[in-house]
């Protein structure tokens, strides 16, 4: 596959926006604020949501993973950079399957897509303390998650009326 | 149509625009299949509560009284039955400078204070249904309220310390 600079660039603005909200989600919502341990609005799957419909599976991969990276970079620990790639990952490609099979729209791959990071969340804190106690913190983040995913698809709505207007489709 | 032209001068046909504008309605629209997945999301967390409330019962129903099991990285370091505690027990897991102490009472159990970043484990405060935990990530550390049969003696308090978060 060849890119061009014009997607490159492109690629490169979504991924500083997806910086950009991870870090004032931590400044302005830390997670103390809520009382479910875990319990996070995911303002960064904005951009997921968006790079998925604009510009396809491939790119998608890269802004997370770079987004990663960078948070792990700026000032992670290891344990969170360990949870984010896996609750990243795994909602992205409930994500990619929920887009592929086309009948939902933003707000059904976003609600899976939540879903899919608290499951994978769950899933790595049941590695990390060998344990399945942790599943019964599970419930209440899915409950959660159908309330942020529902937020986050309705927050992306309206830029991918706008930009999708420009570039219909996307994933051509 | 060559979607990488960066100006937004394009010539489409008509018919070829409407399709696309129909394409991305649907996207952006709440409809019907994403109720059908909030639904499932739904159906996933009761079914999960239904099956840990089961599994909480059913270990109930063979037990006569309750236990805190504290373990670390998997392994059980302390055990205390909470039927008959007259006065509160603590344990301490200690090792690489860092420090967790656990208290038990009366049917109930508690991570009483930490020195982990995030203190998860103890905001969750006081636990005491049977299945409930307070977990600190960072420590790798789970309190639990278990239910023990009657079958075997209830054994007091365990007591195997050892030197736990050094890793």
């Amino acid at each position: 596959m060849r890119y061009s600079i014009y997607d490159l660039s492109r690629w490169g603005v979504l991924t500083a926006l997806a910086l950009a909200l991870s870090v004032t989600e931590t400044l302005f919502f830390p997670s103390a604020l809520f009382p479910v341990p875990g319990m996070r609005l995911g303002l960064a799957n904005i951009v997921t949501l968006l790079s998925i419909y604009l510009f396809g599976a491939v790119p998608t991969m890269l802004i997370v993973l770079i987004r990663c990276l960078a948070t792990f970079a700026f000032g992670g620990n290891l344990t969170s950079f360990l949870f984010s790639l896996a609750g990243g990952f795994l909602s992205l490609f409930f994500m990619l399957l929920l887009r592929k099979l086309r009948v939902f729209s933003l707000f059904g791959v976003s609600v899976g897509g939540s879903a899919a990071h608290n499951i994978g969340q769950i899933l790595i804190a049941c590695l990390l303390v060998r344990s399945w106690a942790i599943l019964s913190y599970l419930p209440v983040l899915l409950l959660v998650s159908i309330v942020t995913g529902l937020l986050i698809a309705a927050l992306s709505a309206p830029v991918y009326k706008a930009v999708g207007a420009i570039r219909p489709g996307g994933d051509s | 149509m060559t979607t990488n032209d960066p100006s937004p001068i394009r010539t489409v046909t008509p018919r070829r625009a409407d399709a696309d504008k129909l394409a991305y309605r649907a996207h952006y629209r709440f409809c019907r299949w994403d109720a059908v997945v909030v639904l499932f999301v739904l159906l996933l967390a009761g079914g999960l509560v239904f099956g840990l409330y089961l599994s909480a019962k059913n270990s109930l129903s063979a037990s006569s009284h309750k236990e805190a099991v504290l373990t670390v990285d998997g392994t059980e370091v302390w055990r205390v039955s909470l039927s008959g505690l007259t006065a509160a027990k603590e344990y301490t897991v200690t090792g690489n400078g860092e420090k967790l102490v656990v208290q038990a009472e009366s049917g109930k159990a508690r991570v009483l204070s930490s020195t982990c970043r995030d203190q998860i484990c103890v905001r969750s405060g006081w636990i005491s249904g049977i299945g409930q935990t307070a977990v600190c990530l960072p420590y790798r550390v789970v309190l639990r309220i278990d239910a023990v049969g009657n079958g075997a003696a209830a054994p007091s308090d365990t007591n195997t310390s050892y030197d736990v978060i050094s890793k």
